[in-house]
C-alpha cells in the first residue's frame, strides 16, 4: 500500500517537477533577469536631424513550444508642460519598430511578430495586455541566462522633433510579459 | 494499520512540501517579465532661418541682414526687402535688431531718409498669433528707429510658432518681412550705401 502511495506520489511530483521546470525567461541584452531599461529622450526641436530614437533589446527563452510576449503601456504622461494638451507628446507621435533575430538553436520561424508590429507601427498600438509576438517554438530546454539559444526583440522608439510639442518633461513604461497561452 | 496510515500521510505532506519548496525555488529563478520606463524631455529651441534658405536652418539665433541702396535719379524710389523665417516651441520669446553701419558707405543718406516697414507672414501650419509688431514697427517707420547702440525690441513672442504637426518642420514657420526704400533726390551723392542689421532671438 506505502509503495503503491509512494509510486502514486512520485509521479505527481514527477508531472508537477516537469511544469515547474517549463520556463520563460526576459533578461536584458546583458543577461540580467528581471530587466528594466531605460527609454530616454532628450530632444530640442530642430529642422535636422528630424527624429531622435531609442533602440533597447531584451532576450527571451523559454523551454516550452507555446508562448507569447504580451505589453502593456502607461503614458507618455506630461508633467511640468505648458500649452494645449492637444500639443504634449502623445503615444501616436512615437513611431515604433519591433525585430526579432533567433540566435542559437532557436529556430528562425519559432517567434513570429503579430500585427500591427510586423511592420514599423507607433506606440499607441500597445494597450493593455496586446499581443506583441506568438511564441510557436521552444528556445531550449533551459531558461539559464548563461544559454545561448534565445530570441533577442529589438525595439526602437523615435519620436520627430517637431516644434508643436510642448516643452517639459513625459513619463510613461512599457511592461513586457512572457505568458503561457 | 493507524500507523500504516499515518506513516503515508507523513511522507505525503513531506514529499508535497519538498515539491512546493521545488517549484517556488524554480519559479524565482525564472525572470519573465521587462518594465521599459520611458521618459522623454523636449526642451525649448529658437531657430532664425534666411528665407530664401531655409533648408539649411541652425540653430544660430542672430542672422545677420546686409542692405545696399543705390540711390537713382529717376522718378519710382529704390527699394529693397528681405526676410527672416522664425520657428520656435517657447511661448514667451522676442526678436530684437541691432543695425551697424558699414564702412565704405559714401552716400550721404540718413537712416532717416530710409523707409522701413515690416510685415509677418505665417506658413500653413504656422502661428499667425505668436507674434505681434511692437511700436512703432506696426507701422511704416524709418529704419533710424533701429539702434545701433543696443538691441530695439521688433517683436513680442507670446506663442510657439506652430500651430500643427508638421512632419517635416517644412510649413510651421513664422515669417518677418522688411521693406526699405528711398527716394530720388538730387541731394544724394552717387554711390552705394550699406548697413546692416542684425535680428536675434531671445527668451526673455
Amino acid at each position: 500500500m506505502i509503495i503503491k502511495n509512494l509510486l502514486f506520489l512520485f509521479l505527481l511530483v514527477a508531472i508537477i517537477s516537469n511544469k515547474a521546470l517549463a520556463c520563460l525567461s526576459i533578461t536584458d541584452d546583458f543577461n540580467n533577469p528581471n530587466p528594466v531599461i531605460n527609454a530616454n529622450f532628450r530632444f530640442e526641436p530642430d529642422i535636422s536631424p528630424f527624429t531622435d530614437c531609442w533602440t533597447g533589446t531584451i532576450k527571451v527563452r523559454s523551454s516550452q513550444n507555446g508562448w507569447r510576449l504580451i505589453a502593456t503601456r502607461t503614458g507618455p504622461t506630461a508633467s511640468n508642460a505648458e500649452g494645449d494638451p492637444s500639443d504634449n507628446v502623445m503615444a501616436s507621435d512615437i513611431t515604433l519598430d519591433f525585430s526579432v533575430q533567433n540566435f542559437g538553436m532557436a529556430d528562425s520561424n519559432g517567434a513570429i511578430l503579430v500585427s500591427p508590429f510586423s511592420s514599423q507601427t507607433n506606440l499607441s498600438s500597445i494597450q493593455y495586455g496586446t499581443f506583441v509576438i506568438s511564441g510557436v517554438s521552444k528556445t531550449s530546454n533551459s531558461c539559464s541566462s548563461s544559454n545561448p539559444n534565445y530570441y533577442k526583440v529589438t525595439k526602437r522608439l523615435c519620436l520627430f522633433r517637431d516644434f508643436v510639442f510642448n516643452p517639459g518633461s513625459y513619463e510613461g513604461q512599457v511592461s513586457y510579459i512572457l505568458i503561457n497561452p | 494499520m493507524i500507523r500504516k496510515k499515518h506513516t503515508t500521510s507523513f511522507l505525503f505532506v513531506l514529499i508535497v512540501s519538498c515539491c512546493v519548496f521545488f517549484l517556488s525555488s524554480n519559479l524565482t529563478a525564472i525572470s519573465n517579465q521587462a518594465t521599459v520606463p520611458l521618459n522623454i524631455t523636449v526642451q525649448g529651441k529658437l531657430i532664425i532661418t534666411d528665407a530664401e534658405n531655409d533648408t539649411n536652418a541652425g540653430d544660430n539665433p542672430t542672422l545677420n541682414v546686409n542692405l545696399k541702396l543705390v540711390p537713382d535719379l529717376v522718378n519710382s524710389t529704390v527699394s529693397g526687402s528681405s526676410s527672416i523665417r522664425i520657428r520656435t516651441n517657447l511661448n514667451s520669446w522676442k526678436l530684437t535688431a541691432q543695425r551697424s553701419n558699414l564702412s565704405g558707405s559714401e552716400v550721404n543718406i540718413d537712416p532717416q531718409d530710409v523707409s522701413l516697414s515690416f510685415t509677418t507672414q505665417v506658413g500653413s501650419k504656422g502661428n499667425p498669433n505668436a507674434a505681434k509688431l511692437l511700436s512703432p514697427f506696426n507701422k511704416i517707420t524709418d529704419l533710424s528707429q533701429i539702434s545701433t547702440n543696443n538691441p530695439t525690441d521688433i517683436l513680442a513672442g507670446q506663442s510657439k510658432t506652430s500651430l500643427d504637426r508638421d512632419p517635416k518642420n517644412k510649413d510651421n514657420w513664422f515669417q518677418l518681412t522688411s521693406n526699405y526704400s528711398v527716394s530720388p533726390d538730387f541731394f544724394y551723392e552717387i554711390g552705394e550705401w550699406n548697413t546692416s542689421v542684425s535680428y536675434s532671438l531671445v527668451s526673455p
